[in-house]
């Protein structure tokens, strides 16, 4: 590691270094703090674990957050963070932001340009997104790409093709001007059941890390996360046997049937504030 | 973020005449309305990136087919007696900085098309009542051009508005671009067309001031335009607009003081309406913004 040496293509007001990683057209894996089920915060946290905790670099917050306090969750001193980890032996960089409140466009081509500064061969961006599944369907992941050929490279993996039309998040723009830039991107979108989206969902979170283990080859394991999927099905499996009426509605999605908004909402409801007391 | 000038058109010491989506939609209508009538041509736009977010992504089969941003448009004008470049503007950018940063670049493009004065145009807010004609408001970035607005048809200096003594203040874009442009000696005019206080929240545009600026906009380039369109779009919105005061005047939760105001608005010549208090305004505005949530369908 080298951490004097000169880096004349990124704009230093931007970012704030401690470290220069010697990486080889590494994989930028992307997750979003407060995304659905939690999933882009699970795998970044899960990444930046596994690869050691080592942060290199931020993005100074003045641009693109209000900085005038903190928030407050759970009790804590909340403030927003974008910290860029790496792991030169399996040659992965992760970013694990909150999404930018303000000037996204400047943001987001901050990040390409450090994608591009270590000439990332691809970007992997995790999203959950809600679905009408139970907890115990397996998870589908839908992919939304740069170019044909990412798609095509990713298509073992990642079989389905998101096709939508809408506002779109953060990740799809972040894709598209990827796109623009010529670097290859892939947003992946993994199910979470709706009932789980307010909160952590271990199971699209491994989900999300084993697809990204066999597609960028590093050798982390998951088996923290099987720890997290097993706590989560035992706490769900004790809410089912508890409160019938929680049951019949998961019952009910298993055979993939439908429920109407206000079922959904007693759900959600049930389930949330099980999981809260679970702790 | 940059500009994109697809043709120049030769055009002679153009005006540029500005219309961005604000209140009531006023200004955008008005531009807009004109330039599809004089049938201009596309010269350019400005990038909208950096200034807006996307506002529609299409995504077919996992790839991004498309990322609609806001367009900021310019369009060019051969006029028999003025030439003239529309500027479009779909949004306003949402902070001080990018809003002043797009005003800039705005004054740019004009220089470099070689426009010899700046027109915006906006709404003001005021009492007037929904049935009456709305006057233009027209402030100027400089004193000599204070006798040639006087000679305008239906228009107003801010000095002539009732207890504001030449006083005020123009938000957003329509105001900094006179503001921006007085930096650079560049001559401008804002052209504010009356709006009701009570329709500055309502999901539908307000056409009847768009006319009253077209009007005005229509004498000083030498340029007729066809207005039926507009005026019958008018009608529609003032129906829509007495339904949604008489439903509010049956409201059986509405306070007494805010009913008889409800009563004045739906009946009696602008000249009756009379001085309205501040909290009184509060009031009314507050409920009326509850019916146009409930009434948003009713938009023309």
């Amino acid at each position: 590691m080298n951490s004097s040496k000169a880096m004349p293509a990124i704009n230093r007001e931007v970012f704030r270094f401690s470290a220069q990683p010697r990486l080889e057209k590494p994989s930028l894996v992307v997750g979003w703090v407060n995304d659905t089920g939690d999933v882009g915060r699970g795998v970044a946290d899960f990444l930046a674990g596994a690869t050691g905790g080592h942060s290199f670099c931020q993005i100074e917050p003045t641009s693109f957050f209000a900085v005038g306090g903190v928030t407050i969750e759970s009790n804590i001193a909340e403030f927003p963070q974008s910290r860029f980890f790496y792991d030169e032996r399996n040659n992965v960089l992760v970013l694990r932001s909150d999404e930018p409140q303000s000037s996204k466009y400047e943001f987001l081509s901050a990040v390409l340009d450090l994608a591009e500064h270590y000439k990332a061969e691809c970007l992997y961006l995790v999203n959950g997104i809600a679905s009408m599944i139970a907890h115990t369907a397996p998870r589908r992941v839908f992919g939304v790409f740069s170019d044909p050929e990412t798609r095509e490279r990713l298509k073992w993996y990642v079989p389905v093709g998101m096709s939508w039309q809408g506002t779109p998040p953060t990740s799809t723009y972040l894709v598209w001007l990827a796109k623009e830039r010529g670097i290859p991107a892939a947003s992946l979108w993994i199910e979470v059941p709706f009932y789980l989206a307010g909160g952590p969902d271990a199971q699209a979170v491994k989900t999300a890390a084993s697809l990204l283990e066999q597609i960028i080859g590093w050798d982390y394991g998951v088996s923290d996360l099987d720890l997290r999927v097993i706590e989560q099905e035992e706490a769900l499996a004790e809410l089912r046997q508890e409160d019938p009426e929680v049951d019949a509605g998961i019952q009910a999605l298993e055979q993939q049937e439908t429920l109407n908004s206000e079922e959904q909402a007693e759900l959600i409801e049930a389930v949330q504030g099980a999981l809260k007391r679970h702790g | 973020m940059g500009m994109k000038l697809y043709r120049e058109l030769g055009l002679r010491r153009p005006v540029m005449i500005c219309g961005w989506a604000g209140i009531g939609k006023v200004g955008l209508v008005a531009i807009n309305t004109m330039r599809r009538l004089v049938r201009t041509e596309l010269l350019g736009e400005i990038e909208p990136r950096g200034f807006f977010e996307p506002l529609r992504a299409v995504i077919v089969s996992g790839l991004i087919e498309d990322m609609r941003f806001p367009a900021t448009r310019f369009y060019g004008l051969q006029g028999r007696a003025t030439d003239a470049v529309f500027l479009v503007g779909e949004q306003q950018p949402g902070n001080p900085e990018k809003t002043y940063e797009m005003a800039g670049a705005v004054l740019d493009m004009a220089e470099r098309l070689g426009c010899r004065r700046i027109y915006t145009a906006g709404a003001g807010v005021t009492t007037i009542h929904h049935t009456a004609k709305p006057k233009v408001w027209a402030v100027p970035n400089n004193p000599s051009l204070i006798p040639e607005i006087r000679e305008y048809r239906n228009t107003i200096l801010m000095s002539e508005i009732g207890g504001r003594e030449g006083e005020g203040a123009i938000t957003g874009l329509n105001g900094l671009l006179l503001g921006v442009a007085k930096t650079r000696d560049m001559e401008a005019i804002c052209l504010m067309g009356e709006i009701p206080y009570y329709l500055q929240g309502a999901p539908w545009p307000y056409p009847k001031a768009s006319i009253s600026i077209l009007e005005v906009l229509s004498e000083i380039l030498g340029l007729p335009v066809d207005l039926h369109e507009l005026h019958e779009t008018a009608g529609k919105v003032e129906a829509n607009i007495n339904e949604v005061l008489e439903a509010l005047s049956t409201a059986e939760e509405l306070p007494e003081q805010v009913r008889e105001e409800m009563e004045h608005l739906r009946y009696p010549p602008p000249s009756d309406l009379g001085p309205i208090t501040e909290a009184e305004q509060a009031d009314i505005m507050e409920h009326i913004d509850e019916l146009f949530e409930g009434n948003a369908g009713h938009q023309s």
